[in-house]
């Protein structure tokens, strides 16, 4: 339904722009019709649409251009061999808690015996940090667009294309020159993994194999092992072919630090002309989503770079940088709030008058988050908000000590019937008893015999990352008799995650609890 | 003078008539846009997945991949029969009945049917006979029953249109061909080859009473399984670890549904119940366990392992006689698990390869499961190799841990009818030494892969494959099988396992219970 939403409008236009008192208006198109100081009158047919009077900050809704959905569930792995030399290192990790029985086996577990509670408690936990975008969709046996969030990986923007790409797994020299270099041709991405490791390993290759593809639509995640000629080269690259271009670099610094203790020349990319965007990585390393991200990428750009980055550097890396690189595919419509964009959006509690919207973004916790919208529909917020955006169907959950709501079920689709309630049994379900649930979830696969796009046909999500070694089951399509699938990772930076930073010990982590007290 | 032609008097029951199914199919055919789209992916898929194109080309020299080129120039005067026929022949020529395109909607799980079974067998001067083996109870009629004696079909002596039918199958050999030109005379399943041309057969038979009648029995179309209400097909889209003819595992169950006593028609097919069956033999006296495995077509290796764990440990210390005959393969671990059972000293699995090509290589690359294959596919580009190393799908070791092993006397009855991971688990009793080989033919059916739907396949590799149009769909070997111990690296594929002794089958054994067959099968366990 139309919308009005009245409150400081954070705009990250070009300009920068903020509204206070502003009003952005929300089409029955999930588009911005407008956005608009409050004063001005409405656009055409919208003066009878509900108005809601937020008085907190309206901003777009956070993009998180890494992640892998799929193990989001997985609480932190506390593993053994840290600091891993690179990303082949972790996978074979066999001393306790070994990675394929701590990550990769529960993970696989779930998203074939309960693939909807998965995704959509995922889900829930990076709308409860104002997320409204999020890259890393599991492969799946049907595209998953996302039951509430915008998943880039199946986003079909502009012309109901997936112009996206994306590989977490190094593709082979020969696919990367040949084909994906080929279709990065100024209208699709290609969001890939890229020399994830210290500087001086051996995945440094990895950039040079990816030669081909330094052109507009690249978006390379970690690149912690490459330094500053390597960014110079692969803007150089870029801006040979559109001036105006700039390539882009996803930065996670937490789930660096935790797996190599060093992160990514994120300064000297930036120095070189390179975009920055921020992304959580998934849950066995990283924070729970992007807005605890980029408590991380302030605390290390205040205490490890020297305050490199302003304020509202930071806070473009999870607006206004990941929406004008995801830009190349879907045109101008994430990131930036003005006339035409998604009406994707955060509504946050200014919960720290004194300074500024950006301060504010940065240091806010799950407790600030008051609303979020997705293509104009209220997926998450506070009962009021919620109500007063004619959300329907909503279940309560408490966040970080406060009531808040979310609209798990969508009566308009069919694959979508599990409420919040609902969610969770599902996932507990699996916990009780994952061999039967693996077992149930196998007969059901081996039963269909249908189409996979029907929607009657079962779900199977497949994870994204390696799985080291799963010994004879997996191929056998069984799973270890004694497999523990954990609790699901909670939804808040809350003190059981605190505690296992703390026990890590990696210093530049420390700093994260520091904003949740 | 001809006698009078007959008829049954009443249709199979649950089924419709051949012309109305193929009016309904013909009523809404593909655009044209669509047919390029198949017959593009098809390409794709066999030139850049199809492990099997090396040996294809060399043993049957044929060139699918030009045959869909030129298919391409000439898509449009086609009609749809035409079009589905011509796509369909271009797999059947690969004589392998893994690969296989998959016809759209409406044929998906439709099998067409006349209702009853022709079995055949040979006196000892080697005059064949063909004879009803099995008939829907409806369809008995002027003496065309049970033991009624074939002698022309269509009006060619059935001898010739046995021949004939057999020349248009895909198996891979002579015998696996014949045995499926039998099936296929009163059998066809709809989804992965085009219906029968005539709606009706003439029939020239003899009565079990001697008297020499003529008939005229229709074609009628019936579906295998429905499951959420749609017709599907009787194996899974999704499964990693499938070698399976999925046309015969459809005529299973049509043969299950019309001509099973009514105790086995009641478990589903496709549970453990449907696919083993158990009793205990008795032969001069003494008693022999007696193991029939119908489909290796289940959903877990470890239940099925254990399934079989437990018959096995109830037989008689004579010996097991297992049956795979007509076995069209299924779950891969859950034949060799099933081995592992049998068996009492650890089997060793056969390997399985890729091809070595670009797109294996980037399958290999972002499906997590396929590592061990990646690094021998990068280094063909150097060595030439065809197929990547090859490496075991599981460790059935594993997967049975625990379960009680079968050490006593084995006996292994195949025909050419075993096909795919039946091939492979006739394989491993052979490599492994668990007992001799009993055929009814010289070799089994010689499937020798692991095979994937193209749906399956594009969740690996979405930018490669795209959608294909209203639910047609393609099949695909992927990964070939070959031999362990002293058969190392001898393939399956159109080789299948040589039988240690052969028995041709007799009146007795198609009729009845097939009482010599088992009597030779004792006599091999001593």
């Amino acid at each position: 339904m139309a919308l009005v939403l009245r409150g400081t409008v954070v705009t990250f236009d070009s300009d920068h722009r903020i509204l206070d008192p502003g009003a952005v208006y929300v089409g029955d198109d999930g588009r911005l019709a407008a956005v608009r100081s409050a004063g001005q009158d409405p656009p055409a047919g919208f003066s009878g649409a509900p108005r809601i009077d937020t008085g907190a900050l309206i901003l777009p809704g956070l993009i998180d251009l890494h992640n892998h959905l799929a193990y989001n569930t997985i609480p932190l792995w506390e593993a053994a061999g840290v600091p891993y030399l690179h990303h082949d290192r972790w996978v074979g990790e066999d001393q306790p808690p070994g990675y394929s029985a701590s990550v990769t086996w529960p993970a696989k577990v779930l998203l074939q015996a309960a693939p909807e509670a998965l995704i959509k408690y995922v889900e829930v936990k990076a709308l409860i940090g104002g997320t409204t975008a999020i890259q890393g969709a599991p492969r799946s046996t049907r595209p998953v667009d996302g039951w509430l969030l915008r998943v880039i990986d199946n986003e079909k923007l502009p012309a109901g294309t997936d112009m996206v790409m994306t590989a977490a797994l190094q593709l082979d020299p020969g696919v990367l020159r040949d084909d994906r270099a080929a279709k990065l041709d100024g209208t699709r991405l290609l969001i890939y993994h890229v020399a994830e490791g210290r500087p001086g390993s051996i995945v440094h290759r990895e950039f040079d194999e990816l030669e081909p593809c330094l052109k507009p639509g690249l978006v390379g995640v970690h690149g912690t092992a490459l330094t500053a000629p390597d960014f110079h080269k692969w803007q150089q690259a870029v801006a040979a072919v559109d001036a105006a271009e700039k390539g882009t670099l996803v930065w996670s610094p937490f789930s660096n630090y935790w797996l190599y203790h060093a992160t990514t020349d994120v300064v000297a990319a930036h120095g070189k002309g390179l975009r920055i965007a921020l992304g959580s990585d998934w849950s066995p390393s990283g924070t729970k989503h992007v807005l605890g991200e980029l408590k991380v990428a302030d605390a290390v750009n205040r205490h490890v770079l020297g305050g490199s980055f302003s304020d509202r550097d930071l806070c473009d890396m999870v607006t206004a940088n990941p929406g004008d690189a995801l830009a190349t595919a879907w045109g101008p419509q994430v990131g930036r709030l003005k006339r035409g964009s998604a009406a994707d959006l955060l509504v946050l509690e200014r919960h720290d008058p004194a300074r500024d919207a950006y301060r504010n973004l940065i240091n806010a916790t799950e407790r600030h988050v008051r609303l979020v919208l997705v293509r104009g529909r209220p997926f998450y917020g506070t009962s009021a908000l919620m109500a007063a955006a004619g959300a329907g169907d909503t279940d309560p959950l408490t966040v970080a000590g406060l009531k808040r709501r979310v609209a798990v079920r969508q009566p308009d689709r069919a694959d979508a019937r599990l409420d919040w309630p609902g969610v969770r049994r599902a996932l507990r379900t699996v916990r009780d008893d994952p061999v039967a649930a693996w077992h149930d979830s196998q007969d059901a696969l081996a039963s269909w015999g249908g189409p996979l796009d029907d929607p009657d046909a079962p779900l199977a999500l497949f994870g994204d990352m390696p799985e080291g070694d799963l010994g004879a089951f997996a191929a056998a399509e069984e799973v270890p008799p004694d497999l523990v699938v954990p609790r699901p990772d909670t939804l808040t930076h809350d003190a059981a995650y605190f505690a296992a930073v703390a026990r890590s010990g990696v210093p530049q982590l420390q700093h994260l609890a520091g904003y949740y007290t | 003078m001809s006698p009078a032609l007959a008829q049954p008097a009443r249709a199979l029951p649950e089924s419709i008539g051949l012309d109305e199914f193929v009016r309904r199919a013909d009523a809404d055919p593909l655009p044209l846009a669509a047919r390029y789209q198949l017959v593009a992916a098809a390409r794709v898929l066999l030139q850049e997945l199809y492990v099997h194109l090396p040996l294809k080309r060399a043993m049957h020299a044929t060139d699918p991949v030009q045959a869909l080129r030129l298919l391409e120039h000439r898509l449009a005067p086609l009609s749809e029969p035409q079009f589905h026929c011509e796509l369909a022949g271009v797999f059947r020529g690969l004589h392998d009945l893994h690969t296989v395109y998959q016809l759209p909607e409406p044929y998906r799980g439709h099998v067409a049917t006349l209702g009853f079974l022709v079995e055949r067998y040979a006196d000892r001067d080697g005059t064949p006979h063909h004879v009803v083996s099995r008939i829907e109870p409806s369809l008995v009629h002027a003496g065309f029953d049970v033991g009624a004696e074939l002698s022309t079909w269509n009006g060619v002596p059935i001898e010739r249109a046995i021949e004939r039918n057999a020349a248009a199958q895909a198996g891979s050999h002579r015998d696996a061909r014949l045995a499926r030109g039998l099936e296929s005379l009163t059998l066809r399943p709809l989804r992965t080859g085009p219906p029968p041309d005539e709606h009706w057969v003439l029939l020239s038979y003899r009565t079990p009473g001697g008297r020499r009648r003529e008939t005229r029995v229709p074609w009628r179309v019936r579906a295998v399984e429905r499951h959420a209400g749609r017709v599907q097909d009787p194996v899974p889209t999704l499964s990693t670890g499938l070698g399976i003819d999925t046309g015969s595992e459809a005529t299973r169950h049509i043969k299950r549904a019309l001509f099973a006593p009514p105790r086995r028609r009641r478990p589903a097919v496709r549970t453990r119940g449907g696919v083993l069956d158990h009793r205990t033999l008795r032969r001069r006296g003494r008693p022999y366990g007696y193991l029939r495995i119908f489909s290796f077509n289940v959903a877990s290796a470890r239940l099925f392992a254990e399934q079989v764990a437990r018959i096995a440990a109830c037989a008689p210390a004579g010996g097991l006689i297992v049956d795979i005959r007509g076995n069209p393969g299924g779950h891969v671990p859950a034949a060799e698990s099933a081995l592992q059972v049998l068996s009492g000293s650890p089997v060793v699995p056969v390997s399985f390869s890729l091809p070595t090509t670009p797109a294996a290589l980037e399958l290999a690359r972002s499906h997590p499961g396929f590592g061990g294959w990646a690094n021998s596919i990068r280094d063909a580009l150097q060595t030439g190799e065809p197929y990547s190393q090859g490496f075991p799908l599981t460790d059935p070791e594993t997967i049975t841990a625990g379960l009680p092993r079968h050490a006593g006397p084995k006996v292994l009855i195949t025909d050419a009818l075993s096909y795919s991971a039946a091939d492979i688990f006739a394989a491993g009793f052979q490599d492994n030494g668990l007992g001799p080989v009993l055929g009814t033919a010289p070799r089994t059916g010689a499937g020798g892969a692991n095979v994937w739907t193209h749906e399956l396949l594009r969740v690996w590799l979405p930018e490669l494959l795209g959608d294909l149009p209203r639910g047609a769909g393609f099949r695909v070997a992927l990964r070939r099988a070959t031999r362990a111990r002293g058969n190392v690296d001898v393939p399956l594929e159109d080789l299948g396992v040589q039988a240690d002794e052969v028995h041709r089958l007799t009146r007795r054994d198609i009729t009845g219970r097939n009482q010599d067959l088992l009597a030779a099968a004792a006599e091999l366990l001593g």
